[in-house]
């Protein structure tokens, strides 16, 4: 089902009806007087309550008079601004509250009733959230949930949220908003988390990763293990939620003794959250499709575009030998057509990164592939193309690599954002894992009119001279044109805590598509929980950054096995050796 | 309609004072209002275009600024109002402009926007938005004299949900 069209929202002045409004008047409220600056104000602070009363009414009849009369004196004009009552229009005001931020708006929503009004109107809290979404601002707001659908109330109190979170992590010293200290105790649904290992997370369920590679789904709120997903522990899955059909998508790549599996599967939720007490329907990981892939393939990286039921997929072919990127495209689950490409892009594995996308609408693909020389080059094709040479999968993966020319082609140089270090970033002493995330990781963001942004990140391992190991953390957006803009935006992770993984090891940290915290360790055996949150997408021209350190108490640092960034929930959780979860709630 | 002729076009105004003004077309065209009413009425009238909701002072202040702006290119259509306004910085000319006592301020923009000038009322809009930025519920009544009409319970319980946003 396509995403429904958002609604374009103007604010069109002058095409309003005109509202009258009257002078509200409450004689006998209790309100400390109106200090004024007028000097031929008979009325001062001192006399009193009554007075006051006497004199709002005044102003009240003065308007009445003006309104009336139609004519104003000219001699009355030249006053100072207290003088007259405030008779800005409706449409007049809206335009002036559509210059105000979300604080400032809740501010001016105190002034009076018909300020509240004008403050509450859809037309206002749209614009917000469409620059919110322009920003590529992450919303606090469930993953099943279509902002562009909410109600009014409802959909303020996500933009308040996600301001809220906004600001607080963007301050010297976040706060929580409530300090709860009572973990949910995990152990009898998951013995052990794996590391590193891909997760999701909502208010009421998530999906886990334990160590033996099987997923679990948990009912946090009702205690209570819902489904499995049973899979090896070479299993790699992505996980995609989706919108329209409630579910989450699992697409799974796995080495057997013979071959590399691929696998979709689809976890439907319940469509309406069940409440606390009664009885949930299990949740089953029904399998959608399913390909065996030759052993050969060394898989670099996958997208997939759940919307289209597309898939594509990075390897080298064959493996190891060959290091030039080939490409799996599965055009359509449904229909099992795929194509295989040689893309003549080389890669270097843990050395070079790798791009890879598809356009917003669905009609071009793109690969970006970086040489240790940090020149990019990209492919697009058209996927109108890659139709013509599809093939069946139906019977069997055993298909000739095709190479098609790419419609368009670029090349774009990056500076090694680590000169002289010795740790820069194709040094043989470094090595290279690559992250990636979208705007598509709360697919809602999926809206026409939107540009979709991938947040990439390279985290680079490195031995010093002096044999200290250093973190180092480049990241940068990808659009749909460039690999990245001019600049990445690169800081070091310090004394990060690490977790064994792949016969590496890897800082505990997790990270979100603006956002990355990781627990630092700081001299005398203390902790920290740190946050970074990257540099607005579209004004990287002056990069900086700022390391917070948010609070969370010493004990729970200490026992952490595992951090997850939940942003569309305004917290970061945080999963002790005990499987003991704390969420810490910022918004 | 034809643009040559246009240029040497006078337009005759009429306000609610009964204030004649003759400008030139490109200058009166600023206000979308005037010109949809000129195309209204044909090229060969000599009408006089009545405008019953501005005074002359008023109208004198807006031809200023629609003499200052007549080569302005035309705003592009539905430019950027699907998202809340980010910058609320005024151009120098404009500001000096715009700073004038507070009810004529509000003049000018009640104007702008019933002669639908939309860049003029961007600019009132902005001055008056700037007015408000940091300022406190109550100073904000004090400055545009408005009367707190909420009860003692409904202004503690707004007060109550907006907490958040002072605690900075």
């Amino acid at each position: 089902m396509a995403p429904k069209p958002f609604p374009k929202l103007r604010a069109s002045f002058g095409r309003f009806k005109r509202v009258f409004r009257r002078v509200r008047v409450i004689p006998c409220r209790k309100t400390p007087a109106i200090e004024t600056e007028n000097d031929d104000d008979v009325f001062t602070k001192k006399e009193g309550e009554a007075l006051h009363a006497e004199r709002v009414m005044v102003i009240a009849e003065d308007v009445a008079v003006q309104v009336g009369s139609g004519q104003r004196k000219e001699g009355t004009r030249r006053h100072t601004p207290s003088s007259k009552a405030f008779d800005l229009p409706f449409e007049v005001v809206l335009a002036v509250f559509m210059f105000l931020d979300i604080p400032e708006l809740l501010r001016v929503s105190q002034v009076s009733r018909f300020f509240r009004d004008v403050a509450n109107t859809q037309t206002i809290w749209h614009a917000t959230l469409n620059t919110y979404l322009s920003e590529c601002k992450t919303l606090v707001l469930d993953d099943f949930a279509h902002p562009s659908y909410l109600p009014l109330p409802e959909l303020k109190i996500v933009l308040v949220r996600s301001e809220h979170l906004h600001r607080n992590w963007n301050r010297e010293s976040p706060k929580q908003i409530t300090s709860d200290l009572h973990p949910v105790k995990l152990d009898k649904h998951v013995p052990a988390v794996q590391a590193g290992g891909p997760y999701y997370i909502a208010d009421q369920f998530m999906i886990l990763p334990e160590s033996n590679g099987t997923l679990a789904c948990i009912d946090i709120k009702n205690d209570r293990l819902v489904g499995k997903c049973e899979l090896s522990a070479t299993a790699f899955p992505l996980l995609f939620s989706h919108t329209e059909t409630a579910s989450v998508f699992v697409v799974v790549t796995d080495y057997t003794s013979s071959m590399v599996k691929l696998t979709v599967r689809q976890a439907k939720f319940p469509s309406e959250y069940p409440q606390a007490g009664t009885s949930i329907p299990n949740m089953s990981f029904d399998l959608i499709r399913e390909y065996d892939l030759s052993r050969r393939w060394g898989i670099i990286t996958k997208i997939v575009d759940v919307d289209r039921r597309r898939i594509c997929m990075l390897f080298l072919h064959p493996w190891p030998e060959s290091d030039t990127m080939k490409l799996f495209v599965v055009l359509d689950w449904n229909d099992d057509s795929a194509v295989f490409l040689d893309s003549g892009l080389s890669y270097k594995s843990r050395h070079t990164g790798a791009v890879v996308r598809f356009s917003d609408d669905g009609e071009e693909l793109t690969v970006f592939s970086e040489r240790e020389d940090g020149i990019w080059r990209q492919n697009h094709y058209k996927v109108s193309e890659l139709k013509k040479l599809s093939q069946s999968l139906s019977k069997g993966t055993d298909l000739p690599f095709h190479s098609l020319k790419p419609y368009d082609k670029a090349t774009f140089r990056f500076a090694d954002p680590f000169p002289s270090t010795g740790l820069g970033i194709y040094s043989d002493n470094v090595t290279m894992f690559q992250y990636w995330n979208s705007t598509y990781a709360q697919s809602w963001l999926k809206v026409a009119g939107l540009r979709s942004l991938f947040s990439y990140l390279y985290l680079m391992v490195g031995i010093t001279s002096s044999n200290v190991k250093k973190f180092r953390v480049a990241q940068f957006y990808a659009t749909e044109t460039a690999p990245c803009h001019s600049k990445r935006f690169v800081f070091d992770l310090g004394n990060p805590v690490r977790v064994p993984f792949e016969g590496d090891e890897l800082p505990l940290m997790s990270l979100s598509f603006n956002h990355l915290c990781w627990i630092d360790q700081l001299p005398k055996a203390d902790l920290a929980l740190k946050l970074v949150t990257f540099p607005d997408p579209f004004k990287r021209d002056d990069i900086k950054y700022d390391i917070r350190v948010l609070d969370a108490p010493i004990n729970v640092l200490r026992n952490a096995a595992h951090v997850f960034m939940v942003p569309s929930l305004g917290s970061i959780m945080i999963l002790t050796k005990a499987q003991h979860l704390y969420r810490f709630q910022y918004a | 309609m034809s643009t040559t002729e246009d240029k040497t076009r006078k337009v005759k105004l009429v306000t609610s004072d009964n204030e004649e003004f003759e400008v030139d077309w490109e200058v009166a065209t600023r206000s979308v209002l005037i010109k949809h009413m000129l195309e209204d009425i044909g090229e060969s009238e000599e009408q006089a275009i009545p405008l019953p909701n501005v005074t002359a002072n008023v109208l004198k202040k807006v031809l200023e600024w629609c003499e200052h702006h007549r080569k302005d290119p035309e705003p592009a259509p539905e430019s950027s109002d699907d998202n809340r306004k980010r910058t609320l910085e005024i151009g120098d000319w404009d500001a000096k402009f715009i700073q004038v006592d507070q009810e004529m301020l509000f003049e000018i923009i009640l104007a702008a926007n019933y002669l639908d000038i939309k860049a003029l009322l961007d600019v009132g809009c902005k001055t008056v938005a700037n007015m408000i930025k940091g300022k406190q519920p109550e100073e904000i009544r004090k400055m545009f004299n408005i009367v707190n009409d909420f009860t003692p319970e409904e202004e503690a319980q707004i007060k109550k949900e907006n907490e958040w946003a002072e605690d900075r």
